[in-house]
């Protein structure tokens, strides 16, 4: 049904940008009111409509003929539903969290206006109707999480700033090329990938075409070898890495290459063209090479953005496999990631503000200063690792059984052999924490500002809920997947 | 007068021109406010012509003197010569406000009166080429175009500028004189100079003379290119347009060259059109040459662009790049391909004129020429500076701003004459253009260093050059507007 509210889903954290960047730069209070009555408000109203997209009933907005060959149109499908719930809810977090940690940092002004123009580009690349928009607000992203990147203003900052906007130019230009030449093969740019057939004189060209689409999004997914841009953009204010560069931005790419593979072109053409083979071969070596790089890391957020490159190639993976349980696998590790990454950078941030330590060498019996925060980060080091009671069990068993039923043995060995690599960065650094003598005091000092342990702590008991019961997240997982293969619902 | 209005509108901005000098001498301030009346005049009568022909959907032809061709001189306005009006009335509007505000600095009050001379005569010599119907004619107002145009770079003056524009001036009379070699064998095969009818007769008689045929349009394509900086040709562009006064830049890079562009589109789709439609090896190698030579200027002015220090020869050859947008989608020939060539043409002048007239603005403010130089200027130029960016961005080809659509445009038509390689050319090319942009603009935007400047522009100035950068988002979000015009002269252009 045609309804603005979509619109608003957009609209609103546009308006809470500017209203930031129209309040004096003094004004703390007022900001960070706004900042998160915005991004709560986006989250209510995302709530509803994803009710709404579950339930089947499609919102969609107005069409926008730029020219009769590109509409601009948002309309919820349930993949969008799903990235647009867990990126708006954690960005309520991350914006109450933003606010104890940004307090000392400098041009807190700048930092908010495009935190929330970041939220409002990401609800346009969920709720985008067809590529085009997508290709929009994908572009709109990587200019409004620039200023984000470069917030510390050093040289390093600018370094990693330049090499964020290379790669990602690369991407979107890759991208732009990818969708002209299939519009004009496929006549659209819809998402009609289910009632796509393969014409075979023009496999070449789409071949072509998906592959550019694929390592086009694949720069914002971190596919190996387009990743270098990610552990650079560490240097980004915490809340920036944790939210952006876990969950919104990279998923981003994710939802690219899920949107081009099954509501674009399709999973029969895809499966028709042959591409999966570099699908699968990328995911695979980004899982492998991303733990292996992740190792050698001590400074924690460079460990962590590792490790996010490792967790992006599982979900890549379940798009490559190209059946329904590998894709409910990947829709799964895409929400379980987002929530056990984002409490381990948050976490890691909160390590940053109370000790001011960033190595992991630095941090032998830190749990003894920050008990709480480092058991969450333990809590979500064994979700990262796959073990049983937690979500990222679930996901993980989805992907190889997706693997088996195509006939991919080395799935479940790719995927047992890099559940033992993430345990071997993973643990040290929490046995360190917990067992190692440290110059941290017993119990002395106090654990990170509130609002920034409170996020870290819901989030932990979000996904350990998630964990023990998973019915949730796999009945919306299975409704996605479900309409991605041509599914009614 | 209503019938006489595709006449008058050149004969009174040629009259306005005339007439500036003595009134400059009757009082200097009184310049500006005439110069803008005249141009109001050319922009109202291309607004009434372009109505016309829509209405109408006929062509509008006025014989002069009422002699009826091929006797007589014939002016002849369709969809595309009235696409070309506006925009060049349009665009130049722009520049005349802002010119009235920067001239007098940058000039000296002494020769304000010229320099407006010199842009109004500009001005109508190429409305009279969008407009004229017969070779002569044609030549006569290149000739004057390209005199003025040198006026305009030579109007400041010192050593820099005198030398560019005595190089302009012999590359743009060599280019002439290769033009001027076409027409005679033009006419010396058809015998006739009017439009319509060497057509009708060049289609009866290249079987007979195919050499001859091939000279003559070689001689048309070289000098064209010449004059319009096809890519191993545009030596001369980079020193003319950074050396000129900002506004005379953006005039050059925004609309002078497209002018050349526009007339070799015409003269290849409707004089030629016999040729390229049957089997003549012409037809192909006209198209191959300009494929390759604008594949070249795209990459060519791009890495060129990409190594300048100084702000307006990066913008300089910026333009040389996309001058091969437009020869691409010339040489491409397809209906999208076509389409997008006149697209660009419109989009490249709004958007360059904008970079030119707010770099010029922050020449003027802060004095500065060199892009290092550019540090922290949004402080004290917010609005300047976010026009550039929005036009810079809009080079780059960020959606949803007007460079996106010609660029979609270019690619569709790639794919139409199935020559799948220009699409990742484009795409190469929107990361050349990001790369020398995109550090400009974050250096406008960068908070480390005072700049020094303590005063924004008047708002005067400051206002023609947000309008054009409001032009670059509403052309981004509506190219539907000039597409509808530009798709009706693309399907003259493949049908005659």
């Amino acid at each position: 049904m045609t309804s603005p509210l979509l619109v608003l889903a957009v609209v609103i954290p546009v308006t809470g940008a500017v209203v930031i960047a129209l309040l004096p730069s003094g004004d703390d209070t007022r900001r960070n009111c706004v900042a998160v009555l915005t991004t709560a408000v986006t989250a209510v109203l995302v709530v509803f409509l994803v009710q709404g997209a579950l339930a089947g009933s499609q919102y969609s907005s107005p069409v926008l003929y730029i020219t009769p060959l590109l509409p601009l149109v948002l309309r919820l499908d349930s993949l969008g539903a799903l990235f647009a719930l867990t990126a708006s809810c954690l960005w309520v977090f991350a914006t109450v969290y933003s606010t104890g940690y940004m307090a000392h940092e400098h041009d807190r002004r700048r930092y908010f206006t495009f935190f929330l123009l970041s939220l409002g580009a990401t609800m346009g690349v969920a709720g985008a109707g067809n590529m085009l928009t997508l290709y929009l607000f994908y572009e709109m992203l990587t200019l409004a999480t620039y200023p984000l990147v470069i917030h510390e203003g050093g040289e390093e900052a600018q370094r990693a700033g330049r090499k964020y906007m290379c790669f990602s130019l690369f991407g979107a230009g890759s991208v732009l090329g990818g969708l002209i030449i299939s519009s004009a093969v496929f006549g659209d740019l819809e998402f009609a990938g289910s009632a796509r057939v393969l014409d075979a004189a023009q496999a070449g060209l789409l071949t072509f075409a998906f592959l550019a689409l694929f390592y086009g999004f694949g720069v914002k997914a971190a596919v190996m070898p387009l990743h270098p841009w990610l552990p650079s953009a560490m240097v980004a204010p915490t809340p920036v890495s944790a939210l952006l560069h876990a969950v919104a931005v990279v998923k981003s790419g994710i939802f690219g290459i899920y949107r081009t593979t099954f509501s674009f072109y399709g999973a029969e053409v895809v499966s028709d063209l042959h591409v999966n083979a570099f699908m699968l071969f990328s995911a695979g070596v980004t899982i492998l090479m991303g733990s292996v790089f992740a190792l050698r890391q001590d400074n924690l957020k460079r460990r962590l953005a590792y490790s996010t490159v490792s967790q992006l190639g599982y979900i890549v993976l379940g798009a490559a496999i190209l059946n329904r349980t590998g894709v409910t696998g990947g829709l799964l590790h895409l929400l379980n990631h987002a929530l056990l990454k984002i409490t381990l950078f948050f976490s890691a941030g909160a390590i940053i503000t109370v000790t001011g330590k960033k190595n992991i060498s630095e941090m032998s019996g830190l749990a003894r200063r920050m008990p709480m925060t480092m058991t969450a980060f333990g809590l979500a080091s064994l979700g990262m690792v796959g073990a049983l009671p937690t979500n990222g069990f679930l996901s993980k068993w989805y992907l190889i059984e997706g693997g088996l039923l195509r006939d991919a043995f080395w799935i479940p060995l790719l995927l047992v052999t890099s559940a033992v690599l993430n345990a071997a960065y993973f643990f040290p650094i929490v046995t360190r924490a917990f067992f190692f003598k440290g110059d941290f005091g017993r119990f002395a000092g106090h654990e990170a500002p509130p609002s920034m342990l409170y996020p870290i702590l819901i989030l932990c008991g979000l996904f350990m809920l998630l964990g023990l019961w998973p019915r949730p997240t796999l009945a919306v997982a299975d409704v996605v997947a479900s309409a991605l293969f041509g599914g009614v619902r | 007068m209503l019938k006489n209005l595709p006449v008058m509108v050149v004969v009174f901005l040629l009259i306005a021109g005339y007439m500036m000098p003595v009134v400059a001498r009757w009082d200097r301030k009184k310049c500006a406010p005439f110069a803008a009346l005249a141009m109001g005049f050319g922009v109202l009568g291309s607004v009434l012509l372009m109505n016309t022909v829509i209405a109408s959907g006929q062509p509008i032809t006025y014989n002069l003197g009422g002699w009826i061709p091929p006797w007589g001189i014939a002016v002849r306005i369709d969809y595309a010569e009235s696409f070309m009006l506006m925009l060049l009335t349009g665009v130049g509007a722009f520049i005349l406000w802002y010119a009235s505000g920067d001239i007098g600095s940058e000039l000296g009050h002494k020769i304000t009166g010229w320099y407006y001379t010199a842009f109004l005569l500009l001005l109508a010599a190429m409305l009279g080429m969008a407009m004229a119907n017969d070779l002569f004619n044609l030549y006569v107002f290149m000739e004057v175009s390209g005199i003025c145009a040198c006026a305009l770079v030579a109007a400041k003056g010192d050593r820099e500028a005198t030398e560019a524009a005595l190089k302009y001036l012999l590359l743009a009379t060599i280019g002439s004189g290769f033009v001027l070699f076409g027409i005679g064998m033009l006419y010396m095969l058809t015998g006739h100079l009017n439009l319509d009818f060497v057509a009708i007769q060049m289609r009866r008689v290249w079987v007979f003379y195919p050499t001859v045929t091939w000279v003559a349009t070689s001689f048309f394509v070289v000098g064209f290119a010449v004059k319009s900086a096809l890519f191993p040709l545009h030596i001369w562009l980079p020193d003319a347009h950074s050396s000129a006064p900002s506004p005379s830049s953006a005039v050059l890079s925004g609309l002078v060259v497209k002018i050349y562009a526009f007339a070799l589109m015409k003269l290849l789709y409707l004089v030629f059109s016999g040729l390229f439609t049957e089997s003549f090896p012409v037809a192909l190698a006209v198209r191959y040459i300009l494929l390759v030579f604008s594949a070249m200027a795209i990459l060519g002015g791009s890495l060129f662009a990409l190594v300048q220090v100084d702000v307006k020869r990066l913008l300089a050859y910026s333009t040389v790049a996309q001058m091969g947008y437009i020869f691409l989608g010339i040489g491409l020939g397809s209906p999208a391909g076509l389409a997008a060539a006149m697209l660009h043409i419109l989009n490249h002048a709004v958007m360059k004129s904008c970079l030119f007239l707010s770099a010029g603005s922050f020449i003027h403010v802060a004095g500065v020429r060199q892009v290092r130089d550019f540090t922290g200027l949004s402080k004290t130029m917010p609005w300047t500076s976010a026009a550039f960016s929005i036009a810079a961005l809009s080079m780059i080809g960020f959606p949803p701003l007007a460079g996106f659509a010609s660029k979609w445009y270019l690619s569709e038509g790639a794919m139409q004459s199935g020559e799948p390689v220009f699409v990742v050319l484009m795409v190469v090319s929107s990361f050349l253009n990001a790369w020398y942009y995109l550090p400009l603009v974050g250096r406008i935007y960068s908070v480390g260093e005072d700049s020094g400047v303590k005063e924004d522009i008047p708002l005067s100035m400051r206002l023609p050059v947000v309008l054009l950068a409001a032009c670059c988002v509403v052309l981004g979000l509506f190219p539907k507007i000039p597409l509808t015009l530009v798709y009706r002269a693309v399907d003259k252009f493949l049908l005659k």
